[in-house]
C-alpha cells in the first residue's frame, strides 16, 4: 500500500465524519478489551511471563547474529531454502522470481503484516500471479479494495452490515442473511475450492525457532495450514526479529500472544513447520522457501528504537488506544497503525512525512501497560518528538510559543505578573458566567468545550496577598 | 553467498558488537526459562485428564468428549456420533494401522480427504492438559489436511498421551532439527474467527465440530 | 501515622495550571498537608515543571526548567504537587534529561525520589485520615493516566474519600481510560481529543453521579469543559477540594453566583 501518513489530519477529519466507522470501532474495541482483561485476570502468572518474554526477546536481540545463523543452518538441514532481503524490493523480487520459476498462476496467502510491509500484493499483481487472500478479514478487504486497518483484524473498520453487502455483490453464492455466522459460511464456500488449486502458498511467521529451524504460525481459522499444505511450493516471508531460541522459549510467547490479541488462552491452530514434505509424507509442499527480511530492523537495533523489535504484533496497543479507537487504522496512512505503528512507520520511512504520528498521542501510557513485551511506546513516541524538534520539523507556531513560554517560565517574578494579567483578562472576558464559550487564542479548546472562569487572582497572587496580611 | 545476507550480518554486528561464545549464550537462554512453573498457568489439584476435559469442553474450545475403555470401542462410538449429528455412515479415516485394523462394521471408511469432507477420524499423537489441545505430527500415515478440511473432526486421544503443559509436548518431540516432523499441529477446538466485529464464530475454514474420544488404554 | 520528632518540611509545588486556573485546589492542598502534620512552604521561584516543552520534544527548554525546579525544591524533605502528571514529570521523567550530566543527575535523582502526588503522599507517606470532611452527593472517579500508571495512584484517593461523610461513590466505566486531554495534544488534534472526551462525558453521565472527582486539573478541566458544553449538571471538583471541605464554592466551569 502507498503510505499516506502525511495526510493524517485529513484522514482524521474523514474518519470522524463517518458514523459507520465509529460503530465498527466501538463494537470491536469494546469486546477485545473486555476479553483481554478477563483472560489476563485469570492468568496469575502473567506478570512473570511478561517479564520473561521481554527478557527472552532482549536476549535474542543481543545475540541476533548467532540465532539467525543457527536458524538458517537448521532450516536448510530440514530442506528449506533460506533467502535474505535488505529491502521490500529485494524481498518481493525473491518471491516473484520463485513464482516465475514455478510457472505459478495463483497463490493463496495467509495474512502476515510483513507481507503487507513489503507490498507483496502489488508485487504478485505485477508478476501476473492471482492472489487469493484466505484470512477472512483479508478476504473482506481484498474484495473491498481496502488496505488493512488493524494488524490482527485488518477489516476492523467494517460493520457486519457492510460485509454482508460486499459479499452479496462479490460472492458466487452469497447468503441471504446478514448474520455474522452466515457471512462466515459464505466465505468458507467461496474459498474452499481455491485452497486446493493454488500453485503457491504464501505465509508469514509468528516465530522462527533457532534450534530447530522451524517457522511457527498461529491462526484461529485454520487457513494457514490450508494455504501451506496443498500447493507444491510454500513461501514464507518474515522479519528477522521474529526469532526465539527454542520451542520452549516460544511457549512463553504463545501464551501471551493470543491472550493479548484476542483474549484467548491459545489460538485454535498453532503449527510448527520444518521444511517441505518429508519422504513418504501423505501431503505437504515439495519446496519451502524462507525469505528473511531486514527492512530497517538492523538500523533500529542500533538505536533508541531497539525495544520496538520485541514486538510480537498482537495489536493490544491499538485495541486500547483512545486515538486509534476514535479514528481507526486507516487514518495513520501506513501498514502499521496505532501506537506501535506510530513508532514503526517513522522508523521504516522518514520523520518528516510521518510527523503527525508521534504527536497524535496523549501519552496516556495504556499501550505500554497492555503490551505483552513491555515496549515503552509512549517514551519512544516522545523521543521521536525530540528528534523532530532537533531536525527542525516542529511548526514555527509551536516553536515560537514554546520559546516565549519557556523564556517567561524561567523568570518567576515576570511569570507571576504575566499569568496574573492573563487570568484577570480571562476572568473579565468570562463575564462571570463561570465558563467561557469562546476565547481568542484558545479556539482549538473552545471549539469543542468550555473553559472555566478563573478565580480573582492566581494562586501565587492570592497566597502572597494572604501571607502579607 | 548472498550480498544481502552479508550486509545484514554486518549491520547486526555494527549494532551489537562482537558475538559472544555459543556456550555462554546457551546458558543464558536456558536460565531465562529455568523455572517454567512460574511462567505458566498452574492447576495444582487437578489431574491431566480432568483439566484436559475441562478445557476441551470450555465455551471457547467447544469440543465434546466421550470415553472408551479401549480402541475397540471407537468404531461404535463413531457410529453413535454420526447418528447423533445426522451424518451418513462414511468417514475419512487417518491411514494408521491402529485405526485401519479396527472393525468398522457398518461404517464405510476411506483414506482420502475431499474438499467438502463431512467427517474425519484420527488419533492424536499427544494432548495438552493446560489448554485442552490435541497434537498431530505429520507423516506418511498422518496427512495434515485431515485435520483441516472436514466439517466434523473426531479425535481419538489416549489418556496416557495427555501431557501437562505445552513445554512437555516439545520435550516429547525432542529439541533439534532432526527429530521434527514437517508439521507439528497443535489444535485447540474448532476453527473460529472473530474477524467480523470481533464476534466469535465457529467453522471458519476448518472443522466446525470436534468430538474427542478419550481412550483409557490406547 | 508518621512518628517524627519534627514535622516534615514540604515544598508545595502548586503547578502552573492550578496556579492559573484553580487556586482553590492549591489552598485545599495546603490545608490538608498541614492537617496531616506537615510544615508546608510555597517557594516563590516556582513556575512550571517543563512538561509542555518535554512532550513537545524541546529537551533544551525542559532541561532549563528542570534545573530551576531542582534548585528551588531540593532543600525540602518532600515536594508535593496536586497533580499526578506534574509529580510524575519530576519523579519519572526528569532522569532522561540529565543522562549525560552526572552532577545534575545526582541532584535530579535526589529530588525525584522525594517528589509526590498529593493524594498518594497523604495516604502512603503521612497515613492521613480526613477528619470531619463531608460532602452531600454521589460521585464517580476518573483516574488520570500519569498518576495511575507512573505513580500507582488508584486506591489512595478512594480510601481517603471513604472517610468523607455523606459521600457515596459509584464506579465509572472506563475509569482508567484517557480523557483525551494529553496536554498540548488537545489543541494540536482538537477533533480527536473531542471525540475521546465526548465518549468520556457520556460515560460520566451514564453513572448517574452528580459529581466527578479526579486528581489532575488538566484532565478535570477537559472533562468539566465538555460536560459544561453538553449542558450537563455534573459538578467537577479536584479530590483535595472535597477532602478539605472546600468544595462549597463553584465547581469547575460553574458560575460563582451559584454559591
Ligand atoms: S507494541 Fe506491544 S502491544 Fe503493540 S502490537 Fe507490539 S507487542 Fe502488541
Amino acid at each position: 500500500m502507498k503510505q499516506t501518513s502525511e495526510h493524517f489530519k485529513a484522514h482524521v477529519t474523514a474518519a470522524l465524519a463517518d458514523p459507520t466507522l465509529k460503530i465498527a470501532l466501538n463494537r470491536t474495541t469494546t469486546l477485545l478489551r473486555e476479553r483481554r482483561a478477563q483472560v489476563i485476570a485469570d492468568f496469575g502468572e502473567y506478570a512473570a511471563a511478561r517479564e520473561a518474554a521481554q527478557k527472552i526477546k532482549d536476549h535474542t536481540l543481543d545475540n541476533l547474529a548467532h540465532y539467525l545463523a543457527m536458524f538458517e543452518a537448521n532450516a536448510v538441514a530440514s530442506g528449506a531454502q533460506v533467502h535474505w532481503a535488505r529491502t521490500p524490493k529485494e524481498a518481493t523480487d525473491i518471491v516473484t522470481a520463485i513464482c516465475k520459476a514455478e510457472g505459478a498462476r495463483s497463490a493463496t496467502r495467509v495474512k502476515s503484516m510483513l507481507g503487507e510491509e513489503i507490498g507483496i500484493g502489488e508485487a504478485l499483481a505485477a508478476a501476473g500471479v492471482e492472489r487469493i487472500e484466505t484470512d477472512l478479514a483479508e478476504h473482506i478487504i481484498q474484495l473491498a479494495g481496502d488496505p488493512p486497518s488493524h494488524i490482527v483484524m485488518p477489516a476492523m473498520h467494517k460493520t457486519h452490515e457492510q460485509v454482508a453487502e460486499l459479499f452479496r455483490e462479490k460472492h458466487a453464492q452469497p447468503s441471504n442473511s446478514d448474520e455474522i455466522a452466515a457471512l462466515v459460511e459464505s466465505a468458507r464456500r467461496e474459498l474452499r475450492p481455491k485452497f486446493l488449486n493454488a500453485d503457491i502458498g504464501i505465509s508469514g511467521a509468528n516465530f522462527l525457532i533457532a534450534d530447530t529451524g522451524s517457522i511457527v504460525t498461529v491462526t484461529n481459522e485454520g487457513n494457514a495450514e490450508l494455504t501451506t499444505t496443498p500447493p507444491k511450493t510454500h513461501i514464507v516471508t518474515v522479519g528477522i526479529e521474529k526469532i526465539v531460541p527454542s520451542m520452549a522459549h516460544a511457549t512463553v510467547f504463545l501464551r501471551l500472544l493470543s491472550r493479548a490479541a484476542i483474549g484467548a488462552e491459545i489460538t485454535q491452530y498453532t503449527t510448527f513447520y520444518n521444511g517441505p514434505k518429508r519422504a513418504g509424507d501423505a501431503d505437504g509442499p515439495e519446496t519451502m522457501h524462507i525469505v528473511l527480511v531486514d527492512n530497517h530492523r538492523t538500523e533500529m537495533l542500533g538505536q533508541f528504537l531497539r525495544p520496538m523489535l520485541r514486538c510480537i504484533r498482537c495489536g493490544a496497543c491499538m485495541n486500547h488506544c483512545p486515538v486509534y479507537a476514535a479514528v481507526g487504522g486507516h487514518a495513520y496512512g501506513a501498514v502499521y497503525p496505532g501506537p506501535m505503528g506510530s513508532v514503526l512507520t517513522p522508523a521504516m520511512s522518514d520523520l518528516k512525512s510521518t510527523k503527525d504520528l508521534p504527536n497524535a498521542c496523549t501519552l496516556n501510557g495504556r499501550c505500554n501497560e497492555v503490551c505483552p513485551v513491555n515496549i515503552p511506546l509512549p517514551d519512544m513516541l516522545r523521543s521521536l518528538r525530540a528528534r523532530q524538534h532537533q531536525a527542525g520539523l516542529t511548526s514555527g507556531m509551536t516553536r515560537g510559543g514554546l520559546a516565549v513560554w519557556g523564556w517567561l517560565a524561567r523568570r518567576p517574578g515576570l511569570y507571576r505578573r504575566a499569568t496574573g494579567l492573563a487570568m484577570f483578562a480571562m476572568r473579565v472576558w468570562s463575564m462571570n458566567r463561570g465558563r467561557i464559550r469562546r476565547f481568542p487564542m484558545a479556539g482549538n479548546w473552545t471549539r469543542h468545550r468550555d473553559l472555566p472562569q478563573p478565580e480573582l487572582g492566581t494562586f501565587m497572587q492570592q497566597y502572597n496577598r494572604r501571607s502579607r496580611k | 553467498m548472498s550480498t544481502a545476507r552479508d550486509a545484514i550480518f554486518q549491520a547486526i554486528s555494527t549494532a551489537n558488537g562482537a558475538p559472544r561464545d555459543a556456550d555462554t549464550i546457551a546458558a543464558e537462554a536456558m536460565a531465562l526459562i529455568a523455572t517454567p512453573d512460574v511462567l505458566r498457568p498452574g492447576f495444582t489439584g487437578q489431574d491431566n485428564l480432568d483439566r484436559f476435559i475441562e478445557k476441551a469442553t470450555s465455551e471457547r474450545v467447544t469440543a465434546t468428549v466421550s470415553h472408551a475403555a479401549t480402541l475397540a470401542e471407537v468404531p461404535g462410538q463413531v457410529a453413535d456420533y454420526l447418528t447423533r449429528v445426522g451424518l451418513g455412515a462414511q468417514i475419512a479415516l487417518q491411514p494408521r494401522a491402529a485405526l485401519r485394523d479396527l472393525d468398522w462394521g457398518s461404517v464405510s471408511v476411506h483414506h482420502t480427504v475431499d474438499a467438502n469432507e463431512p467427517v474425519a477420524v484420527s488419533i492424536a499423537d499427544l494432548a495438552v492438559a493446560e489448554t485442552g489441545s490435541v497434537v498431530f505430527l505429520s507423516g506418511p500415515d498422518a496427512p495434515v489436511l485431515l485435520t483441516f478440511l472436514p466439517l466434523h473432526h473426531v479425535v481419538v486421544v489416549g489418556q496416557g498421551q495427555i501431557r501437562r503443559h505445552l513445554e512437555d509436548v516439545f520435550e516429547f518431540v525432542g529439541a533439534g532439527q532432526a527429530s521434527q516432523p514437517r508439521n507439528l499441529n497443535i489444535v485447540t477446538g474448532t476453527s473460529g474467527t472473530a474477524d467480523i466485529e470481533a464476534k466469535n464464530i465457529r467453522g471458519a475454514h476448518g472443522p466446525r465440530f470436534m468430538h474427542i474420544i478419550c481412550v483409557a488404554d490406547l | 501515622m508518621q512518628h517524627r520528632s519534627t514535622p516534615p518540611r514540604v515544598g508545595f509545588f502548586v503547578t502552573c495550571i492550578v496556579d492559573a486556573m484553580r487556586p482553590n485546589i492549591g489552598f485545599a492542598s495546603l490545608k490538608l498537608l498541614e492537617a496531616a502534620g506537615c510544615d508546608v512552604e510555597v517557594p516563590q521561584a516556582q513556575t512550571c515543571c517543563g512538561q509542555p516543552a518535554f512532550n513537545s520534544g524541546d529537551d533544551a527548554t525542559t532541561r532549563d526548567l528542570a534545573r530551576q525546579v531542582i534548585e528551588v525544591f531540593e532543600g525540602y524533605d518532600y515536594v508535593v504537587a496536586p497533580s499526578g502528571s506534574c509529580a510524575s514529570m519530576i519523579r519519572s521523567h526528569y532522569g532522561e534529561l540529565f543522562a549525560d550530566d552526572p552532577a545534575w543527575a545526582e541532584r535530579q535523582r535526589a529530588l525525584s525520589a522525594k517528589t509526590w502526588e498529593i493524594l498518594s503522599f497523604l495516604r502512603d507517606v503521612m497515613d492521613y485520615h480526613p477528619q470531619g470532611a463531608s460532602y452531600d452527593g454521589v460521585a464517580t472517579y476518573h483516574d488520570s493516566c500519569s498518576g495511575l500508571r507512573d505513580l500507582g495512584v488508584h486506591d489512595q484517593p478512594r480510601a481517603l474519600l471513604g472517610d468523607v461523610a455523606g459521600l457515596r461513590m459509584v464506579p465509572l466505566q472506563g475509569n482508567d481510560e484517557c480523557c483525551g486531554f494529553g496536554g498540548t495534544f488537545c489543541v494540536k488534534y482538537p477533533s480527536v481529543s473531542n471525540a475521546i472526551v465526548e465518549d468520556k462525558a457520556a460515560k460520566i453521565e451514564a453513572t448517574g453521579a452528580d459529581t466527578l472527582l479526579g486528581g489532575d486539573m488538566g484532565c478535570l478541566m477537559n472533562m468539566a469543559g465538555k460536560l459544561s458544553r453538553r449542558g450537563s449538571d455534573v459538578k467537577v471538583y479536584h479530590t483535595v477540594e472535597v477532602l478539605a471541605g472546600m468544595a462549597d464554592g463553584p465547581a469547575i466551569c460553574k458560575p460563582e453566583k451559584m454559591r
